[in-house]
């Protein structure tokens, strides 16, 4: 006999499955079983057998400790579970909420689907949260672009630097006509204005970000890193010769080497121009700056020694970091190593500096040879 | 066979579900579908020669809009505390939680994940922080639950941990 004298599917039929508690501990279902339960459980006993839910919805166990305090009260109180989720058999995921009740001295345990409330709920945590990553995504993006601006702001400042000391070349060695003297000088004040005008744009920034990176479409367009040494050294020959600098190149691998890489020439060329222009910071006057090809196999590694000296220990950990920079780097703002850094990374090399270096500093990187990294990626 | 329960821990969206479903089922899903309440799922490992029945809780990640029942984590024999390796903000998180476990369950074993490894040019955690939590003594496995790295081991080191 039915005790709560109902139509035996009737809960059934409302999703709701209900069961009371035997003496021994285990469970009996009142009416028949929902199909979601069936779903869960296809061995569930149909006689009214009693059997233990906790062994096939894992969660009751939990919430059965706890509603043992409601069934040993007096009947007054009831507890609601948390929501959680069950698999089916079927791969089917089926919320539930368990309510632990007294009724008519009975311990009744009460499993349906949370309510409508509930799903209310969900969408708008959901929401929320969707809501939030989205956000984040964009503001990477836009730390992104402001960063490629930064590096793009702070890249005019390298060839600046090196018209200026061409210029300053020529007056000081007198090499213009008396006529052209006053053009030289305005020139100079002109750079003068512009490396402002750059340090100030740079000062206002101050976020977090990568560029946006292409690399060579095929092997033709890679850049020879040999010939991207070079053409750096020489750009920077000026400035190299006010402290009476030498640049050494030396290349160790096969005669066949190509030294090809993955990248594109401007910003490889961006790249060797902050390391080397570094170098040649810190360098002593009048001392070389050795500069290191070796091929590696699958990929290139360059290293650049200088004769300064070196980095400091406390810096070594921070050098490739945004904004980092030495005490003595006045007017730099410290995204030259930081934009070495993600681009090496985003063409899948690696970067870092020598530790322990008495008599200079020695920075590093490789670079996956271009056809290599191009064979891998098909 | 041992049985143990354990549980994932972690602020939302660090990609506690996927890890999971990743172990136990080998699959995964793009789509971000937030985590309410509790799934239990099961699945038996290899640890120090014995099996073990690993009951993984898979519970709501914590964070401004809901708070995680340390309720949840009674007899729990370890934990994972799960990172999104892309957010710095969620070591953070996962930090604090990891004081809350401590607090509420002891020193029980375990395993901090720093997931979505498959993004690792997008990390924003940095080595040294990883090399500090090592520092303290944690086990720090790399995961991407999108190409399955690392996921196993991470839950066999802790399994490993439990017996």
């Amino acid at each position: 006999m039915n005790p709560l004298l109902l139509p035996p599917n009737l809960l059934a039929q409302l999703d709701m499955a209900v069961l009371r508690r035997e003496n021994d501990g285990r469970f009996v279902l009142l009416g028949e079983a929902p199909t979601w339960l069936r779903d869960i459980y296809p061995k569930l006993p149909s006689n009214g057998a009693p059997w233990n839910p906790e062994q096939h919805l894992l969660y009751l166990g939990h919430f059965i400790e706890e509603a043992d305090t409601i069934w040993a009260g007096d009947g007054s109180a009831q507890l609601v579970s948390d929501i959680w989720t069950e698999e089916a058999t079927s791969g089917k995921e089926w919320l539930l909420e368990a309510t632990a009740m007294k009724l008519d001295g009975q311990n009744i345990l009460l499993i349906k689907f949370p309510s409508s409330d509930f799903k209310t709920l969900r969408s708008v945590y959901q929401e929320a949260r969707d809501q939030g990553l989205r956000q984040y995504t964009l503001l990477k993006e836009i730390d992104k672009r402001e960063v490629l601006l930064h590096c793009t702001v702070h890249d005019l400042s390298a060839p600046l630097a090196g018209i200026r000391a061409s210029l300053w070349l020529l007056k000081e060695d007198e090499m213009v006509k008396p006529v052209g003297t006053e053009f030289l000088q305005i020139g100079l004040e002109q750079v003068d204005k512009m490396q402002g005008l750059i340090q100030d744009t740079l000062v206002t920034f101050s976020t977090r970000s990568k560029p946006l990176l292409q690399t060579a479409a095929n092997l033709e367009d890679a850049p020879n890193i040999e010939e991207s040494i070079r053409e750096v050294t020489d750009a920077l020959s000026a400035m190299a010769s006010l402290k009476s600098v030498t640049f050494r190149l030396a290349l160790e691998g096969p005669p066949d080497t190509g030294w090809k890489v993955a990248g594109d020439h401007a910003r490889l060329e961006r790249i060797l121009f902050n390391l080397l222009e570094n170098a040649l910071r810190h360098t002593r006057d009048g001392s070389v700056i050795a500069v290191r090809l070796r091929d590696e196999g699958h990929a290139i590694r360059v290293s650049i020694k200088d004769q300064g000296e070196g980095v400091p220990a406390d810096m070594m950990n921070k050098l490739f970091e945004k904004f980092s920079q030495g005490g003595s780097n006045a007017g730099k703002v410290g995204l030259g190593l930081y934009f070495c850094r993600i681009t090496v990374e985003d063409w899948g090399g690696e970067i870092g500096c020598l530790p322990n270096m008495r008599d200079g500093a020695c920075f590093w990187f490789t670079l996956p040879k271009a056809g290599l990294e191009m064979q891998s990626e098909k | 066979m041992t049985q143990k329960k354990i549980c994932t821990l972690g602020t939302s969206a660090v990609g506690k579900s996927s890890l999971v479903a990743r172990f136990v089922k080998g699959i995964f899903s793009d789509q971000y579908l937030t985590t309410i309440g509790v799934k239990i799922d099961k699945k038996t490992v290899a640890a120090r020669g014995q099996k073990v029945d690993l009951l993984i809780w898979d519970l709501n990640g914590e964070d401004r809009f809901q708070k995680l029942s340390m309720n949840y984590l009674r007899g729990t024999a370890g934990y994972l505390l799960v990172i999104d390796g892309t957010r710095r903000a969620t070591m953070d998180a996962a930090l604090a939680l990891q004081h809350k476990a401590q607090a509420t369950i002891g020193d029980v074993p375990f395993v901090v994940l720093i997931n979505k490894a498959d993004l690792s040019s997008e990390w924003e955690v940095r080595e040294d922080e990883i090399a500090e939590m090592r520092a303290r003594g944690w086990t720090i496995q790399q995961t991407s639950a999108k190409t399955g790295a690392g996921v196993e081991k991470a839950f066999v080191d802790l399994a490993h941990k439990l017996v």
